[in-house]
């Protein structure tokens, strides 16, 4: 069964890219149609968590908050432009579960929708199938920081495997350097140049391991590139 | 006292004036004997003192007004006493201080509403913002979706600055003191600032011993120290390699630096860098600056009991040194 999450924000755009890759990871989004009958709509829909912004037409987030609580512990999350504290208190007051400030990305809004699951549902392994990435039989199972290819495996670093991962989800085209960096930046290490160098050297090793040969082509004055020379 | 005098000066030259004329014209017309004639002067002196002394006693706050003057706005409307000028002054300064209210309250009505319409808008303009990211996330890492990347991060950034340029007013109404481990705070500002670290090859360093606590409003601070370390990044490009924040204990302060090795402040701008929208020399030069960081740096500092100071020299670099007071009384007292 596919959890359902329910998206309740007046802005068009952002509701549709939030389905778009919430229905990605293995969950099923489900975008509000009718402002007036909110509470009819989570009656029928019956989702396991919802996505609720402040600022909508009639009544604000607070209000339907605490509409839905009166009948449902689902976790709710508020998404919403305002970040005082006291919005965010309020909200809490009101029986959110969280608070998510826009502009926000993709992946806060996946690592707090995962764990408020997990928290109500107590079943994590079965709402997130593992994370792969694949290119042409080359897999990266990015949670087990493990890279395959026909058959063979190898075990990476975190840091390489973040450089797959980009290398990967970007290919055909280029990836940025100071991207690069930035993924690497893990919370306050610095990454030198150098260290991204290091880096993509010893990923080409890894991927000689594979039976890849030069697998990683460097661009000059921009970043570097996927070679993809396998079938 | 001596304004009474001053006023009623001419008043007293003018009676004894009169006073002698009298006596004169009395000895010359019916020949009065001297000890009459003194005693009428003692008489009507006496008269005078009598009714100067009443009129100081009734007056006398009206004197201490005109020489104390005012040291708030709502004295002004105070009850000046039951005297002529008492009451004739009471209403003129009352009527004085309606006006005065109106036209205030006016000017607060429309800052008020410009206040509110810049956080709503600032507000507003957050959703697109989202928008932007989202769609730029499915083309991450590519050369063309980084720098537009880029070009959101600055938006957010000047949005941001609006947003607590606005609330700079309601600060009472808007901070937490808590204790803040400070390292983390650091780490946390320089890993949200990686962007512009990356981009222009600058390589942030911290040395703060991991014990170090000091009593803030968390929100506030970051906003601060992000605004010296994009400062410090800014004015470092092209020359300096590293940009320092370490913190240190002395005596009962706990002191907070970020230093540069930049271009540094001319001397004769750097008294003049907390003011608003001053962009000196260094504006001229790179443009990119509104004059409001280091303004809004400062005032936020004072509302939170901190002390800022800067130092500078040319080519060398800058150091910003923040003061934390170890026990943030005015605040304990409080809660």
């Amino acid at each position: 069964m596919k959890y359902i999450i329910y998206i309740i924000e007046d802005d068009v755009s952002i509701s549709r890219l939030l389905k778009e890759h919430i229905d990605k990871y293995g969950l099923s989004a489900r975008i509000v149609e009718n402002f007036e009958n909110i509470m009819e709509e989570f009656l029928i829909i019956k989702p396991h968590l919802v996505l609720l912004d402040v600022n909508l037409p009639r009544f604000d987030g607070f209000y339907w908050c605490r509409r839905i609580r009166e009948i449902s512990k689902i976790p709710i999350l508020f998404i919403s432009a305002r970040e005082s504290g006291l919005d965010q208190v309020r909200a809490l007051e009101n029986g959110a579960d969280d608070y998510i400030t826009k502009p926000f990305s993709y992946e806060v809004v996946m690592a707090k929708i995962n764990s408020h699951i997990r928290r109500a549902i107590g079943d994590y392994a079965n709402s997130i199938g593992e994370r792969v990435i694949e290119l042409a039989g080359l897999k990266l199972y990015v949670e087990r920081l493990e890279v395959e290819f026909h058959g063979i495996s190898v075990l990476l670093t975190k840091k390489e495997a973040i450089l797959l991962e980009s290398l990967i989800q970007t290919y055909p085209k280029v990836v940025n350097r100071d991207y690069l960096l930035e993924q690497m930046w893990d919370h306050s290490d610095f990454v030198e140049e150098n260290t991204l160098n290091v880096n993509v050297t010893r990923l080409r090793k890894k991927l000689q391991v594979l039976e890849i040969e030069n697998g990683i082509n460097t661009i000059r004055g921009l970043g570097y590139k996927l070679n993809k020379n396998w079938q | 006292m001596i304004l009474f005098f001053k006023e009623h000066q001419t008043y007293i030259i003018f009676y004894y004036f009169s006073a002698i004329l009298t006596t004169i014209y009395c000895v010359l017309a019916a020949d009065i004997p001297l000890l009459d004639v003194l005693y009428v002067f003692v008489f009507n002196s006496f008269i005078l003192i009598v009714f100067l002394s009443c009129k100081y006693v009734k007056t006398k706050n009206i004197y201490e007004l005109l020489k104390n003057t005012f040291n708030f706005i709502e004295e002004s409307s105070l009850d000046q006493g039951d005297t002529f000028w008492g009451k004739h002054i009471t209403a003129l300064l009352r009527k004085q201080y309606q006006l005065y209210l109106r036209s205030i309250n006016q000017i607060n009505k429309s800052h008020q509403e410009h206040l509110i319409f810049i956080n709503q808008w600032v507000h507003q303009m957050k959703t697109p913002l989202s928008v932007i990211r989202l769609q730029l996330e499915a083309h991450a890492g590519e050369p063309y979706a980084h720098g537009i990347s880029e070009e959101t991060y600055k938006l957010e950034k000047g949005l941001n600055m609006a947003l607590y340029y606005a609330r700079i007013d309601s600060f009472e109404r808007d901070f937490v003191i808590e204790r803040i481990n400070l390292k983390a705070l650091i780490l946390d500002c320089i890993s949200k600032e990686k962007k512009l670290f990356i981009k222009n090859n600058i390589r942030p360093k911290t040395e703060i011993d991991d014990t170090i606590e000091v009593y803030t409003d968390m929100k506030w601070l970051k906003f601060v120290i992000e605004q010296l370390i994009t400062n410090g990044i800014k004015y470092s490009i092209g020359k300096g390699k590293n940009l320092t924040v370490s913190a240190y204990r002395k005596e009962n302060f706990t002191i907070l630096e970020v230093v540069d090795e930049g271009i540094g402040i001319h001397p004769k701008d750097i008294k003049r860098v907390f003011n608003p929208f001053f962009t000196g020399e260094n504006g001229r030069i790179l443009g990119e600056s509104t004059g409001m960081g280091l303004y809004l740096a400062k005032e936020i500092c004072e509302n939170l009991n901190h002390k800022i100071f800067i130092e500078s020299e040319v080519n060398r670099g800058t150091k910003v040194k923040i003061l934390f007071n170890k026990i943030q009384t005015k605040f304990i007292t409080n809660t």
